[in-house]
């Protein structure tokens, strides 16, 4: 296909579904009149395509400050309560991620709580904002899904009887990656420049200019969320590390151990958090 | 006049809605969605200048709804014309935050006028301030007055940027609106969420923002909102300069110098344990305080606690 | 802490995480020592989990969890740095059986 026309038809893309459960269980925190920003905030963020759609509303032009938000908590401080609420409302619901890619939505929650580890072991300064950059790393494989659902069916089959990774089968199918497409609607929505471009080099991280170390930190998330099992990212192996980034964070077998240590411990929240939706 | 953007008509109505399509395609070409939540989308996006709402159906999920937009000041001067079935009763208008309403058996002749002229309307308000959508002094001084008079107990709070200027020399009007912009929405969510009921929020203009709350309110909100800009301020900056957390710009002589990254100084006096009369006392003594914060280095408030 | 269906529960698991009804209401705080009458009072609620004490005498074996490692890495385990990850994730399942 023409990359310049998946571009096109890419960037049209106005507004992403969500998972109907955890649709229901913030429409529960949100429609508590006691409820804080705080709250709100934690639930939004475990979530890629509400973290996604929040971040693309505070950075619309209608509020003039395009391109500077890519924290969730200060989205809703500047949204204010009633404008997200607004926004969950007028979501329409598919069960998109989940049916065509089960354990996307895990992957993307996995891979951001290991970013979040990854960053703060190596001191990074905002370790949120880098969660969230690995929270939204694959958007590029739900806009892909979503409006390429058949082409991306066969992604997957021929992934699957290849025996390669998604990101090979997306090249020969569709000669653009997740990356590409993540990075276009990332930029089309006005997300920060530093989004944008972990985005685009996840899965090439020495690639990126400005950001080679929160770069080559989501990229290990990803991979670290796969070496353990966690979620489904549509690959049944884990890819080879970049050895360039690997050498850039520079961890030692100790470090390792600690951040597994850690990522056990968060999982294991992460899945209580997650098996509260399904009630 | 033509619209500038398109309208917006919630109706399931689908004669009424074919009226309207009919009657308005001269001047505009109208969306048409059957409740408010499906419009709400595209509202977000484009934030149009005229919506039409028909009450028949749906009433009070759409009209929560429309209640909420209304109230936050970047929708909220969106003209809402609500048409109301012939023998239907009218609300009270606190409870339903229409601009104008019509009657249903009138659009065929009036709709067209009113819809121009609450655009025109909207043109010439210019009490609220561009940038922001806050209300501007007139406002401000009138909601202070209107307390003291009634003898409320309320506190008032200055807030105003520091290093505001050498950002705007360095970066330019346009970040420094950004960054104003950002402090608007900043402020005024966090004195909602704070006390939804009975606050007031301001732009004096320039970087000098007022706000009006609960005397047991006021200080804590303040700290928030100077905490929340400390965390905000630095992604307006280049990177460069964020890292450094200084900036290279011009003094009022117009040297070279370094300046600090910009903090918020928030100054709060209050009626609690004396008496003013008049708005100009209040304000002179808010900003004393905020005068006082200015001297600490970072972000600071300060709260008057003088009994006299 | 790990995660327990309501029909793997059994009599001596101690509660990990407070158990709630629909309305949000603690039915039995952490610390609580399950009895077989109380699993059974749980088996009443719509509860599908519990979080209860101690790591999983897991599901899965030991030879199990290692094969599954096997199976993720069997691609790249060889390449350059991936032997590191592999080793140290390898030595954390046998810790766990030793
Ligand atoms: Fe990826
Ligand atoms: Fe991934």
């Amino acid at each position: 296909m023409d990359p310049k026309l998946l571009r096109a038809q890419i960037e049209r893309i106005d507004t992403l579904p969500t998972i109907p459960s955890v649709l229901k269980k913030l429409l529960a925190v949100i429609e508590n009149p006691k409820v804080s920003l705080t709250e709100v905030g934690n639930f939004i963020q475990s979530d890629p395509v509400l973290t996604s759609r929040v971040l693309k509303m505070v950075n619309s032009p209608i509020y003039g400050f395009p391109g500077r938000i890519s924290a969730v908590q200060q989205a809703l401080i500047l949204l204010g309560l009633n404008v997200v609420r607004g926004l969950l409302l007028g979501v329409s619901v598919f069960e998109v991620m989940q049916k065509s890619m089960v354990g996307l939505w895990e992957h993307s929650l996995g891979c951001a709580i290991a970013a979040r580890i990854i960053a703060k072991k190596k001191n990074i300064s905002e370790p949120e904002e880098i969660s969230i950059a690995g929270l939204l790393h694959d958007i590029g494989k739900v806009v892909m899904i979503l409006r390429y659902k058949e082409e991306y069916e066969e992604v997957i089959k021929e992934a699957e009887t290849k025996d390669l990774l998604i990101i090979e089968a997306e090249k020969s199918i569709f000669d653009i990656t997740h990356a590409d497409s993540g990075s276009w609607i990332a930029k089309r929505w006005n997300f920060p420049q530093s989004l944008v471009e972990i985005i685009e080099y996840h899965h090439k991280p020495s690639l990126s200019r400005s950001l080679p170390m929160q770069t080559a930190i989501v990229h290990l998330a990803d991979l670290l969320t796969r070496s353990v099992g966690f979620g489904f990212s549509g690959d049944n192996h884990v890819p080879a590390v970049n050895p360039a980034a690997w050498e850039l964070l520079n961890l030692s077998d100790a470090d390792l151990r600690d951040i597994f240590d850690e990522m056990d411990d968060a999982f294991s929240e992460a899945e209580a958090f997650l098996i509260g939706d399904e009630s | 006049m033509k619209a500038s953007r398109p309208i917006v008509v919630v109706s399931r109505d689908i004669v009424l809605t074919s009226d309207i399509d009919r009657l308005v395609r001269n001047i505009s070409s109208p969306l048409f969605f059957r409740d408010m939540k499906s419009s709400l989308d595209f509202i977000y996006n484009c934030n149009p200048d005229f919506l039409l709402l028909d009450i028949a159906e749906d009433r009070d999920a759409n009209v929560r709804i429309l209640n909420d937009l209304k109230s936050d000041p970047i929708f909220g001067h969106m003209s809402v014309l609500a048409v109301f079935p012939d023998d239907c009763e009218l609300p009270a208008w606190r409870e339903l935050l229409a601009d104008d309403y019509i009657r249903r058996s009138m659009i065929e002749c009036e709709l067209l006028k009113r819809i121009e002229l609450s655009l025109f309307r909207a043109e010439r308000i210019v009490q609220i301030n561009p940038l922001t959508s806050l209300p501007g002094n007139i406002t401000i001084t009138r909601q202070i007055q209107n307390r003291l008079d009634k003898g409320e107990k309320f506190g008032v709070a200055y807030a105003d940027i520091d290093f505001f200027k050498p950002f705007n020399d360095r970066y330019g009007f346009g970040r420094g609106d950004e960054v104003l912009k950002m402090v608007g929405r900043l402020i005024l969510n966090m004195v909602k969420e704070q006390q939804p009921q009975g606050s007031f929020v301001g732009h004096v203009g320039g970087d000098d923002f007022i706000y009006i709350m609960d005397i047991g309110v006021i200080e804590e909100t303040s700290r928030k909102i100077a905490d929340y800009f400390d965390k905000m301020v630095g992604t307006f900056y280049d990177a460069e300069d964020r890292e450094q957390r200084k900036i290279q710009s011009v003094d009022r002589a117009g040297t070279g110098k370094t300046f600090p990254l910009m903090t918020i100084s928030i100054g709060i006096t209050h009626n609690q344990h004396r008496e003013f009369a008049h708005y100009s006392e209040i304000s002179t003594v808010a900003s004393e305080m905020k005068h006082v914060s200015k001297k600490v280095a970072g972000s600071n408030i300060q709260m008057d606690r003088r009994k006299a | 802490m790990r995660r327990v269906s309501i029909g793997d529960l059994q009599a001596g698991m101690v509660v990990a995480k407070p158990i709630t009804n629909e309305a949000g209401m603690v039915m039995l705080s952490e610390g609580a020592a399950l009895t077989d009458s109380l699993i059974r009072r749980l088996g009443s609620m719509e509860i599908g989990h519990v979080f209860v004490e101690g790591d999983a005498p897991d599901a899965k074996s030991r030879d199990e969890r290692l094969a599954d490692l096997e199976m993720r890495f069997r691609k790249t385990g060889q390449e350059k740095y991936m032997d590191t990850i592999k080793k140290v994730l390898k030595a954390r399942i046998e810790e766990v059986y030793k």
